[in-house]
């Protein structure tokens, strides 16, 4: 490609690059990164020069681009102008000026520092860089790009919040959602603190469901990843949290029709609650309205925080796929009986567990089974036991295996076949599978819905036990 | 195909993201195709010529965490500095501060590393530096080193490996990221960078009809590679339902 056709930007794969791009790009309501032009890039320089150098922006530069002109009180007009002419310079440098290429374009660069760059070392540090040349270099466009990403960015809980897709149009989606908050905090003149948001996952679930569209996330199949960031003196820090591809085809497929969605739009509305501080001794008084940045949702925390171990699965079924239980009835007795919790719990197992088919339609049929059995029995007792006593594996093993045996003395078929209990619960004979608790939970999620449906949940919840401790459980 | 297989473990593994200098040093899940250049160079003595080397790997860790560690942020200094020493004022060349630092790093790492060059065996045999997966102290011990014939298949799993960014469309699991490919020793280590799809949970890779599979596991966990794709797997690995684990060789340069 010539120099003439080739485009200012394209997607580099580097996150401060690629959203700033996206906010030059966004703010020029372009369709991608790739139509930005000259005049473009001479636009969101206006508008950085406008607003960064003053109130509410100026103050929270501080912790992206420290001592830069931006933020620092004590430089002079003059020297301020000098360093802005030549770090918004929009004209790439001549290829001549230095040998140096820039490392997410290939452009001709030249050295750049902390202030300008966040989280690289600053002047002089000979550190981390080849030669012990410190800082990194930069091509002019790449370090516009790299100024102008805070307008496509959260600033929350003191530090700059980014979402980056290896899609290029999710990027752009969101940020530019993030821009249009920023553009209006920004026209209107303040000399305060620039508003401090909340709960990093909370914002960047909702950001990602109002920028994802239809089937999308199945079609392209993107993956996301957050950083959290501070660039601040000696509390410089960052949190990488990565969503992979296949949570953002759960999220997408949860919300595209019932019953799905039903179960989805219920697990939202928990997650509110579940997300709202423990109260002292009283209830807490629930707001009138949840809102992203002040409150917390614990579905979408704990679906960014999924590191898909046992432990993070387990807990994330529990608090937000069994709402069945006792416990969650008692949380909202006044509120409207929840939807079916399996067919959510379904397209969770099969996208984000990458479970195998045939053992999730196994626990299906079980567990349709199994309150079949307890509503005809009326057996509450083997209800209990499963619910309740059955954090150790033998123990599972011994209720199961009384239960049918109990169903062949009475000329019944047993309740669970071999075959059917290897493949839910076991490795091989006699070896427990890791998941095994999994497995039980994910059966009583779907006994609980099939015991709503029949009444037997409702008429028998006064009597029925607390949830077991997590704590008690063990792998046997 | 007739490749060179490694197995490395090792404690600790820790590779930075290398653009984060301060304040933190995370790590990505998986070694970038320019470590694992290193790698080969470093157990070589020498660097080899990265147009002769294709590369494959299983990355696995049992946990991640993080510790602080001091960094010497090192400065050089002026002709006219100087320092205090028994009362005498001595030049002073250079100044490092130490800077607790807080580094990732992943814990009771594996790798087994498959190389196109079978010539290189006896450099892992005797290594001329020490291995080590990512900083120096991640020091890494050799295991069994052999020669494997990766048989060409219709039918293998993938895991816990690194594939083209661009497999994901068909894969449709993993994370992309965006690693260093290359370092280039011969252009003051400028570095190339390429998009990666990393890929953890099991996916079986197939070509053509695969109904009986298909149904037992579902779409999510087999995939169709596209037409023109070769699949090679390691018959030496565990097989889950007759298919052995597939090994994606990739070029560096």
């Amino acid at each position: 490609m010539s120099t003439e056709t080739r485009p200012i930007y394209t997607h580099t794969g580097h996150p401060l690059v690629d959203v700033g791009a996206s906010v030059i790009a966004a703010f020029n309501r372009r369709r991608n990164v790739e139509e930005v032009t000259e005049q473009d890039l001479v636009e969101i320089v206006q508008y950085i020069t406008q607003h960064y150098f003053r109130e509410p922006l100026r103050g929270f530069l501080t912790t992206v681009f420290p001592n830069s002109a931006y933020a620092n009180p004590t430089m002079g007009e003059e020297r301020k102008r000098d360093i802005v002419a030549d770090v918004l310079s929009t004209s790439p440098l001549p290829a001549a000026e230095g040998p140096e290429r820039c490392p997410f374009c290939g452009q001709a660069a030249k050295r750049r520092f902390r202030q300008h760059v966040p989280l690289v070392t600053g002047e002089g540090a000979v550190n981390f860089t080849p030669g012990g040349q410190a800082g990194l270099p930069v091509c002019a466009r790449c370090l516009v790009a790299i100024q102008a990403c805070v307008l496509g960015t959260l600033k929350c809980q003191g530090r700059l919040l980014l979402a980056h897709s290896d899609d290029p149009e999710l990027t752009l989606r969101i940020v530019a959602g993030f821009l249009a908050k920023n553009q209006r905090i920004l026209s209107i003149p303040s000399s305060g603190k620039y508003p401090e948001s909340k709960y990093p996952g909370t914002i960047l679930m909702e950001a990602l469901m109002n920028a994802q569209t239809g089937q999308e996330a199945i079609r392209s199949r993107p993956s996301l990843t957050a950083y959290h960031l501070t660039n601040y003196g000696t509390s410089a820090n960052v949190d990488v949290y990565h969503l992979p591809s296949e949570v953002l085809a759960f999220v997408s497929a949860a919300q595209a029709s019932s019953p799905v969605r039903d179960g989805w739009q219920y697990a939202v509305r928990q997650g509110w609650r579940l997300g709202l501080p423990p109260a002292k001794g009283k209830p807490a008084d629930e707001p009138t309205e949840y809102k992203v940045g002040e409150h917390r949702n614990q579905l979408y925390e704990d679906l960014f925080g999924l590191t898909k171990d046992l432990a993070s699965l387990g807990r994330f079924i529990r608090r937000h796929l069994s709402w069945r239980i006792p416990d969650a009835l008692a949380r909202a007795p006044d509120g409207p009986p929840g939807p079916d919790a399996w067919p959510l719990t379904e397209v969770f197992l099969r996208m984000v567990l990458l479970m195998e088919k045939a053992r999730v339609e196994v626990l299906r049929t079980l567990g349709e089974r199994f309150a079949g059995y307890v509503v005809e029995q009326n057996d509450k007792r083997f209800f209990d036991r499963l619910w309740r006593e059955s954090g150790r594996y033998h123990l599972l093993r011994s209720h199961l295996l009384r239960a049918s045996h109990a169903q062949v003395k009475r000329g019944e078929a047993p309740l669970i076949s071999f075959d059917e209990f290897l493949l839910a619960f076991e490795d091989g004979e006699e070896v427990a599978r890791a998941d095994w608790s999994l497995a039980r939970d994910l059966l009583l999620i779907r006994m609980m819905d099939e015991l709503h449906a029949r009444g037997w949940l409702q008429e028998h919840a006064a009597e029925l036990a607390d949830a077991p401790d997590e704590a008690t459980e063990s792998e046997d | 195909m007739r490749v060179l297989r490694v197995e490395f473990e090792a404690a600790t593994a820790s590779f930075r993201y290398p653009h984060f200098m301060v304040g933190r040093h995370p790590t990505f899940p998986m070694p970038p195709p320019a470590t694992l250049y290193g790698l080969v160079c470093a157990a070589v003595g020498d660097y080899v010529p990265p147009e002769t080397l294709r590369l494959g790997f299983r990355f696995t860790y049992e946990a991640e965490a993080c510790d602080l560690e001091h960094l010497h942020i090192i400065t050089p200094k002026g002709a006219r500095a100087k320092f205090d020493c028994r009362g005498q004022k001595l030049p002073l060349t250079t100044e490092g501060t130490v800077t607790p630092t807080t580094r990732d790093f992943l814990f009771n790492a594996r790798l087994t590393l498959y190389i196109n060059r079978l010539d290189l065996a006896d450099a892992f045999r005797r290594p001329y530096y020490a291995m080590s997966l990512g900083r120096s102290q991640d020091l890494a011990t050799i295991g069994r080193i052999d020669e494997v014939e990766l048989h060409a298949t219709d039918c293998a799993y993938v895991e816990h490996t690194l594939l083209p960014a661009e497999e994901r469309l068909w894969l449709g699991s993993g994370i992309v990221l965006t690693l260093p490919r290359f370092v280039d020793p011969r252009q003051a280590r400028e570095p190339r960078f390429d998009h990666y799809l990393m890929l953890r949970e099991r996916i079986y890779a197939h070509q053509g009809l695969m109904d009986e599979l298909r149904n037992q596991l579902g779409d999510q966990l087999v995939r169709t590679i596209p037409a023109g794709r070769e699949l090679w797997a390691d018959p030496d690995t565990q097989a889950f339902h007759g298919a052995h684990r597939a090994v994606w060789l990739q070029e560096l340069v």
